[in-house]
């Protein structure tokens, strides 16, 4: 034998309740198990190109639920959670439309159009894509109090540095921490210990601290309401085909792509015991906006 | 909460661990505080005892 548990003179009490005593984790893998659930509404409507114009819409209601991992310690029970899924988004709505802009010689507007102011103005056509999805769910993943609380943020009062309401949460109590701050709703109070009193000078500031060795949580790791930002991005282009002779055609090309420049950011800290606990990370995840015009000559 | 059902999804389990109501006794509320209300420095779930595997073959 080799390793830890076989050459130190002293082991832990815990390490000695081990089914087989030698041995720390014996993992076993490839045990098969787990599900998700995917539902979804799907609508899809489609203009074919008539009189110039062509779109196609597409919306995706839908829920994905996942059964892949455990809840709570293992040791407490191999309990799978029945939480949303790690992709999750809601909704998803994306037109993609073509215009043929009727101005010029042929068209409904300029018909009279003189040939030279026809070359500038005339044939131009407009297409864009446009997609807006919801953000994918924030995962909690660290163990804390929790209110059992809605925590998600209207609108108007979210931002970067706070994207849920933080306050419904509280980490759980080290060593040093002074738990008479602690919100009633924590509960900490009613725990044996908490009338504890630290003497002066004595590193132990609580009596409950230990209690949360044998914690096993009971909220969800992910919730509908608090997400990630969504993804919303318009990508527009002009182009205009010119015949500059028989043989040789000319076509420019003036594309923008996150045209509004909408940002898209990571996901929110979602660990109690930080001191960024519920802020985002100011970097931004899509590209900026692009803009970008182009000469294509086919000869 | 589901059942464990087998669609061949993956993931490590640990089949080493200790039954469950020793693991609540030894790390739990009624064991750990002295007297006076203060934790013990040292859970017994911790606690370091001499190792009998020691004079095992290597």
């Amino acid at each position: 034998m080799s390793g830890s548990p076989s050459t130190n003179t002293t082991t832990t009490v815990h390490q000695l309740l081990n089914n087989v005593k030698i041995l720390d984790t014996m993992t076993m893998n490839l045990y098969p198990w787990g599900t998700n659930q995917y539902d979804a509404m799907l609508a899809k409507v489609e203009h074919r190109f008539s009189k110039g114009f062509a779109v196609i819409n597409s919306f995706t209601w839908s829920k994905l639920f996942e059964d892949t991992s455990w809840t709570g310690p293992e040791i407490a029970g191999r309990k799978i959670e029945h939480k949303l899924g790690g992709e999750d988004r809601p909704f998803h709505l994306s037109i993609a439309p073509i215009w043929q802009i009727p101005i010029g010689r042929k068209q409904a507007l300029g018909k009279s159009m003189p040939k030279a102011l026809d070359f500038v103005v005339g044939g131009w056509q407009l297409s864009g894509q446009f997609n807006i999805q919801s953000g994918v769910p924030v995962v909690f993943g660290t163990d804390s109090f929790f209110s059992g609380k809605n925590f998600a943020l209207p609108k108007d009062q979210q931002s970067l540095s706070k994207w849920f309401d933080t306050a419904q949460f509280q980490r759980f109590p080290d060593k040093s921490a002074d738990i008479t701050t602690y919100p009633a709703w924590t509960g900490v109070m009613s725990l044996p210990g908490a009338s504890y009193k630290p003497a002066a000078g004595d590193a132990t500031k609580n009596g409950v601290y230990q209690d949360f060795a044998t914690y096993i949580r009971n909220y969800p790791t992910r919730w509908s309401s608090v997400r990630a930002s969504r993804t919303n991005n318009l990508d527009l282009g002009i182009y205009k085909n010119f015949l500059v002779r028989e043989r040789l055609k000319t076509q420019f090309r003036f594309e923008t792509y996150n045209t509004f420049n909408h940002a898209r950011f990571a996901a929110p800290n979602s660990d109690p015991t930080s001191s960024s606990f519920g802020v985002v990370g100011a970097s931004q995840q899509n590209a900026p906006r692009t803009v970008q015009m182009a000469l294509k000559i086919s000869f | 909460m589901g059942t464990i059902q087998p669609y061949n999804i993956t993931q490590g389990l640990n089949e080493n661990l200790p039954p469950y109501d020793l693991w609540q006794k030894y790390l739990g509320v009624q064991s750990v505080f002295d007297a006076a209300g203060r934790p013990l420095d040292t859970l017994l779930w911790n606690t370091l005892v001499p190792n009998p595997s020691r004079a095992w073959p290597t």
